[in-house]
């Protein structure tokens, strides 16, 4: 499979602080790639880094197959980028502004353009700036996905939004995710919103890259096992690396597992705690794995 | 796409360009019809003095924010426009911002070009006119359009706007920006070298900022453009300030006409009197004395262009003399000028109220040398370089308002005759030259020639033909309206007073109001012709005064040598 985005060892310095450090990345072309991580983590700079924004400190990033330092029109023709800090011309209307963007784009899809510009109930008469945040947003996803974008690049587009805004948004993503070998690269810590239609996550933290997979793999990998234990019972010390988030109270224990293997798992906890009786397997939601990562990753370099 | 963008652009500040325009416009209305007014109506002067300041401020001030518009729509240093990741080529981005601020420059240069056209009409001076517009315009369009290409936003522009304007203010209030060391050298040659830095200056304004300019739309390096502009302006400082050569054109004259005319010329030159200089701080005695030449015709004027003097005490010791002060008489007319005037008006007498003298600086030292060295004997060797040229006639008038004609590209007429009580006259004549805003260099051809050492501004003389009389009127007065600009910053106005009055002694005219009724008002600028070196050695008794009057010491005129 091609990959829409690649970065190697890709690292960026802002002076002594290291925002994004030996980051090896790989989107595959046509998912839709969850970059979450928390706040500071880096998810802003390295999208910054892969829309030529900011030069990289080392390493290096492709973008449809292009050194990200030498994206030029011919490649942003087909990348649609929408951050919650781009400046928009707030001194244009909104459809002075889409009037503007659609001679830069061949592909400018304008049945497409007037189906989102329903959907999102933008006023086109009305001046960008006077527009709230969420109207903004949609302003710059209306004129990012008319074009029919081959990769498009989200920077936390839901932050402070209300749920019908996102909700809005979320299905003009999903709309033009229905096209084939389109691909959707979105930072994002409103993970509930991104579960509903990532395929890919990846989790950075402190500027590192801890995990990269399919969202499929994450839900099959980590798994949540309660266990009833009889009053003694100790926990076993040390505790298994693969477990995260461990918790336990008087006659219970409850560990995410982040190596589960059907059956295996089961056997482990078994063998480690001897008294326990009743042992239950769920799964978990994205949320509840990146908040289990970042408890286990905060504090390890 | 470039279009695209110019379009874009042009609409969202068509309302400054406008307002732009009709600042620009007014300005240039109140340059062209109201200039000449205010000498005749001076009860106003001082409110329209204050115009003259009003709209050329609020001139620059919409200019900068037409250029921070047009950069701020799509800017450079802020990694947060949409524009950067939009399929925007830069360069056709960088064009089309060129385009738009290319308007700011073509519409002053047209309507200069139109406005000129009356007053200029000769091809040199319309071009010369032309090439200024443009230098001046290019001079803030591309300063402004560089600074806001490496400043983020609006805000941030208009802190270094203020910060620029307070730092020029606090120069010209400590002075710093007027002072400088050239006033230790030659003054013509400090007035040209001071040409040549400005013209350095602006040459590496418009170049650095421009490369500014365009590298940032291109590659979009702010910390480099930072840089490089850092660069341009310690480059423009440490031009104006340590700039050390003069490249202004040195007219080149022949040696003398012929072998035999100029080896009749003799030089005369000898030690009257000391006079103590302060300049800069820097205290120096002047050696002076007359410098008179002999065996030129009549018709002719002559002019010491430079001197190089050497001073030798009788024990062998050489002292150092001071550069540069070279022989110049003062603002008067010279015997040989009157000599000359009154030759082109075909023998005409020319009475003056001018005592001119043809005392000079022989010989410049630094004050604790001379104290030093002022009570021993001495040789003063002087080589000088002398212009031998004459008086032509340009232009004779009737004394009537409106009167004008060119000389040397610039273009003179008379705005008001006030017959005064007294039954003198004042004229009032408005020079018009062709100047260059910025730096203020004035750029006017012909203008090599008003270099005083090869012979000095245009004369202007009254003369009654029916009475065979003619007498000098010479400025008195300077209004100080230079850096007044006309239209679009071009025209340079000098108002010059010319007063006469009319109850003299009885060597000179009886000048009347029936007198100056049948008198015409004629211009002379001097043609240099040639020049001549010659040296003279002068033995001092003592290098310090007293002198005994008339001169202690021999002048000799050693082997003349033509160059």
């Amino acid at each position: 499979m091609n990959a829409a985005i690649e970065t190697h060892a890709l690292t960026h310095r802002y002076g002594k602080t290291t925002a994004v450090s030996d980051l090896n990345l790989s989107v595959p072309e046509g998912s839709i790639y969850a970059f979450m991580g928390p706040n500071g983590a880096g998810k802003t700079t390295t999208i910054k880094l892969l829309m030529n924004l900011l030069s990289p400190t080392e390493g290096r990033a492709t973008v449809l197959g292009k050194d990200s330092m030498r994206l030029g029109s011919d490649e942003f023709a087909k990348i649609g980028y929408v951050s919650e800090n781009q400046r928009l011309p707030g001194w244009m209307t909104v459809q002075q502004f889409i009037d503007f963007c659609r001679p830069m784009y061949a592909s400018w899809d304008n049945d497409l353009c007037s189906r989102i510009l329903k959907e999102f109930l933008l006023p086109t008469d009305r001046k960008i700036r006077h527009l709230s945040r969420g109207m903004k947003m949609k302003v710059s996803l209306l004129t990012s996905l008319a074009y029919r974008p081959r990769l498009l690049v989200l920077d936390e587009p839901f932050t402070g939004l209300d749920p019908t805004v996102r909700d809005e948004l979320i299905h003009g993503i999903l709309e033009i995710t229905e096209q084939q070998n389109w691909s959707v690269f979105i930072s994002s810590h409103d993970i509930d919103d991104v579960e509903r239609f990532a395929d890919w996550a990846g989790f950075i933290e402190g500027g590192k890259l801890r995990l990269s997979e399919p969202t499929a793999d994450l839900r099959n990998r980590f798994k949540r096992i309660d266990r009833v234990v009889s009053h003694g019972a100790h926990l076993p010390s040390p505790a298994p690396d693969s477990w995260l988030g461990l918790e336990n109270s008087a006659r219970s224990f409850c560990v995410i597992e982040s190596q589960y293997v059907t059956g295996d798992s089961e056997d482990r906890v078994r063998r480690l705690m001897p008294g326990a009786t009743d042992l239950n397997v769920s799964d978990l939601s994205l949320r509840e794995i990146f908040v289990g990562l970042t408890h286990s990753y905060r504090g390890k370099p | 796409m470039a279009f695209h963008f110019f379009k874009r652009d042009f609409r969202r500040i068509w309302w400054l360009l406008a307002l732009w325009f009709i600042i620009y416009t007014v300005e240039a209305l109140q340059a062209t019809f109201t200039t000449p007014r205010i000498f005749e109506w001076r009860q106003g002067f001082a409110a329209m003095s204050l115009t003259f300041l009003v709209f050329p401020g609020l001139h620059l001030i919409v200019l900068a924010l037409v250029v921070a518009f047009v950069v701020y729509a799509d800017p450079p240093a802020d990694g947060s426009a949409f524009w950067i990741t939009r399929p925007v080529s830069r360069l056709e981005l960088l064009l089309s911002k060129t385009a738009t601020l290319a308007v700011l420059v073509l519409v002053p240069v047209i309507a200069t070009t139109l406005a000129v056209a009356r007053f200029l009409p000769t091809t040199a001076s319309l071009s010369l006119a032309v090439m200024c517009a443009v230098g001046h315009q290019l001079y803030f369009i591309i300063s402004l359009a560089a600074m806001t290409a490496i400043v983020p936003n609006l805000r941030w522009y208009g802190v270094a706007i203020l910060g620029i304007a307070a730092f020029i203010v606090a120069s010209l209030v400590t002075g710093y920006l007027t002072s400088g060391s050239s006033l230790l050298i030659d003054p013509y040659d400090a007035a040209a070298l001071r040409t040549t830095k400005a013209v350095i200056c602006d040459m590496l304004l418009v170049a650095g900022g421009g490369f500014v300019f365009a590298y940032q739309y291109l590659r979009r390096r702010t910390a480099y453009s930072v840089r490089i502009a850092a660069l341009v302006a310690a480059a423009y400082f440490a031009v104006s300030h340590f700039w050390p050569w003069s490249l202004a054109y040195s007219r080149q004259l022949p040696s003398g006409r012929a072998p035999t005319e100029a080896t009749s010329i003799n030089l005369k030159a000898s030690a009257a009197s000391t006079s103590n200089f302060n300049l800069n701080g820097v205290v120096s005695t002047g050696i002076d004395g007359p410098v008179e030449i002999e065996g030129i015709p009549k018709e002719m004027y002559y002019v010491v262009r430079t001197s190089s003097p050497r001073l030798k005490l009788s024990n062998g010791t050489a002292v150092k003399t001071l550069d540069g002060i070279p022989v110049v008489h003062s603002e008067e007319l010279s015997p040989s000028a009157l000599s000359s005037v009154a030759a082109a008006l075909g023998g005409i007498p020319v009475r003056t109220y001018q005592s001119s003298s043809s005392n000079a600086a022989l010989a410049r030292i630094e004050g604790k040398l001379f104290e030093r060295f002022k009570n021993e004997p001495a040789e003063l060797v002087n080589h000088f370089d002398v212009v031998i040229g004459r008086y032509v006639v340009v232009a004779e008038l009737p004394i009537e308002k409106g009167q004008q004609f060119e000389h040397g590209g610039m273009r003179s007429e008379i705005s008001a005759v006030v017959h005064r009580p007294d039954e003198g006259v004042t004229i009032d004549v408005i020079d018009s030259l062709v100047a260059q805003g910025p730096s203020s260099i004035s750029l006017t051809p012909g203008a090599e020639s008003r270099d005083p050492r090869l012979g000095g501004d245009p004369v202007f003389l009254l003369v009654n033909r029916a009475r065979r009389e003619a007498v000098t009127v010479n400025t008195l007065i300077s209004r100080g309206t230079s850096n007044q600009f006309y239209l679009g910053m071009v025209l340079v106005k000098q108002i010059r007073e010319l007063p006469f009055g009319g109850k003299q002694d009885g060597s000179f005219p009886n000048i009347d109001a029936e007198w100056i009724r049948n008198a015409t008002l004629v211009c002379f600028e001097p043609k240099p012709l040639f020049e001549i070196t010659r040296t003279t050695t002068i033995h001092l008794s003592k290098l310090g005064v007293p002198w005994v009057s008339g001169g202690g010491s021999v002048a000799s005129n050693r082997d003349s040598t033509n160059r």
